[in-house]
């Protein structure tokens, strides 16, 4: 229970920093809210006037939260067979996320220019729909697959070249239990560093591919000028944030 | 593709960037959507402006933003550094931590969608994500330099001034911090750039030119193949930003 207090005390610190910060931000950009409207906390006023924020932000970190869980357990189960049979795999996170998509989107919009393909699906739905949200989840776990990939791939060199796997190839033993133990560690460990990246690439990947997450709310609500929705998204956003960094650093010691 | 390799290709941008500045692709209107020719190897926009030329303009921008980002990420994150490392700053992790928490992605793209078109904004956003991982580095070295004993060995040989060699010692940190944190705020800005040119129609505004405008109007033109440069070297930016100013990588 102590163990928690502190991710989730600085959780409560970082919503509230975001949520500060989130609330100045609106208040010095062009077309800032007047002070009527930035004044209801709960009640959105752009997005959806009248709705209340706890909902649109819950529903819409519903929809983040299952985004990047696809995209990691996408990027897991690919990540151990690709560093295995690949020392570069990290090379595959090089290209960003929103650019696969924007590849993939001119591609598809090239198909069916040249060919009688019309799939129901394209353009993409107001709201994203099934087709979007598989787009963005494999565009989304191509970064931290080679993340992952590499950790494992550098894990297992690093065992590979040390003394316990040397030692069990001169007791004419099989290292590969080993080395494979170690590449698993080195994998783990890149999990926790890879949420961060994997957030700052759904925010851009949402509004892309219009997928009604926390990233596209918070676009929505910055550009409507809404306060109390872009407050919440922020808050949330920083929150979680700022917890799992607290309980990364608090792992690390 | 190494972080090598990225730093050489963002060199190139930035070298051309210097020769080429922001008039050096003219309007020209009969030259609309022109083929790749041997004087437009990347072909024209619809606006008919060389292609290639705007590419090779947008590290203008990108580096005012980037100038604009290590000034910010410097000036907020060493004082911090220092007094960190002093054991000064208590109050750090809480004041500054959730400025850390957030990916540089989205400071950068709320900054970016908040004022328009504007190249600071970037900059700005880039320069806060920057300021907490940058005082972590100089606070450790900080904290290094005042636990190897070498204070001690130097009051003991006389040399009084010892905040003299700190600053020494810190100046050792700050070449790492130069060579890791243009690359990082510089790929972070080209990639957020990129992206919001494309789904928000916010990138730098007109008349500087972005990599992420030439992206999009190459894709939207007859040849789809004058796309790929400009995507290689948003990819070559992603990848030299690498994990920020503690990768080693």
């Amino acid at each position: 229970m102590r163990a928690a207090a502190g991710p989730l005390r600085a959780g409560l610190w970082a919503a509230l920093f975001g949520w500060v910060g989130a609330q100045a931000l609106l208040q010095v950009a062009p077309g800032a809210p007047s002070i009527a409207r930035a004044a209801d906390l709960w009640l959105s006023s752009g997005v959806r006037p009248g709705a209340g924020v706890g909902h649109l932000v819950l529903a819409a970190g519903l929809r983040s939260l299952g985004l990047a869980g696809s995209a990691l357990a996408l990027a897991l189960l690919a990540a151990r067979p690709l560093g295995r049979r690949w020392r570069h795999a990290a090379l595959i996170g090089a290209a960003p996320a929103w650019l696969l998509l924007f590849f993939g989107m001119v591609a598809v919009n090239e198909a069916v220019r040249v060919s009688d393909w019309r799939p129901a699906w394209f353009p993409l739905p107001e709201g994203g729909g099934l087709a979007a949200a598989a787009l963005a989840a494999g565009a989304l776990a191509l970064g931290p697959v080679g993340a992952l990939a590499g950790a494992w791939s550098r894990g297992a060199a690093a065992a590979a070249a040390g003394d316990v796997a040397r030692g069990a190839v001169l007791a004419g033993g099989d290292p590969r239990p080993w080395v494979e133990a170690a590449g698993d560690a080195a994998l783990r460990a890149q999990i926790g560093a890879q949420i961060p990246a994997l957030v700052g690439a759904l925010v851009l990947v949402e509004p892309a591919v219009r997928v009604r997450g926390l990233g596209w709310l918070a676009w929505r609500a910055l550009e409507s000028r809404d306060a109390a929705t872009f407050g919440a998204a922020a808050a949330v956003l920083a929150g979680g944030l700022g917890a799992l960094a607290a309980r990364r650093a608090g792992a690390d010691r | 593709m190494t972080r090598a390799t990225s730093a050489v290709a963002l060199g190139i941008l930035l070298l051309g960037a210097a020769v080429f500045g922001v008039s050096g692709a003219p309007v020209d209107p009969a030259a609309s959507y022109a083929p790749p020719s041997l004087g437009r190897p990347l072909g024209a926009d619809v606006l008919g402006r060389n292609q290639l030329l705007l590419l090779l303009g947008a590290g203008g921008p990108l580096l005012a933003a980037g100038a604009v980002a290590i000034a910010v990420a410097l000036g907020g994150g060493v004082p911090l550094g220092l007094l960190r490392g002093r054991g000064r700053a208590p109050w750090a992790p809480q004041a500054i931590g959730p400025l850390g928490a957030l990916p540089g992605p989205v400071l950068v793209a709320a900054l970016a969608l908040a004022f328009p078109g504007d190249i600071l904004a970037f900059g700005l956003g880039s320069g806060l994500a920057a300021v907490e991982p940058v005082s972590v580095v100089v606070g450790a070295r900080v904290r290094a330099f005042a636990a190897s004993g070498a204070p001690a060995a130097l009051r003991r040989h006389g040399l009084g001034r010892v905040r003299v060699l700190w600053v020494h010692g810190l100046l050792g940190q700050l070449g790492d911090l130069g060579r890791r944190l243009p690359l990082w705020v510089i790929g972070e800005i080209a990639v957020v750039e990129g992206a919001l040119a494309w789904f928000a129609d916010a990138g730098f505004a007109e008349p500087a030119p972005s990599i992420g405008k030439v992206l999009v109007a190459a894709a939207g033109g007859p040849g789809l193949l004058d796309a790929v440069v400009p995507a290689l070297a948003l990819c070559a930016l992603g990848a030299a930003r690498g994990q920020g100013v503690q990768d080693d990588g």
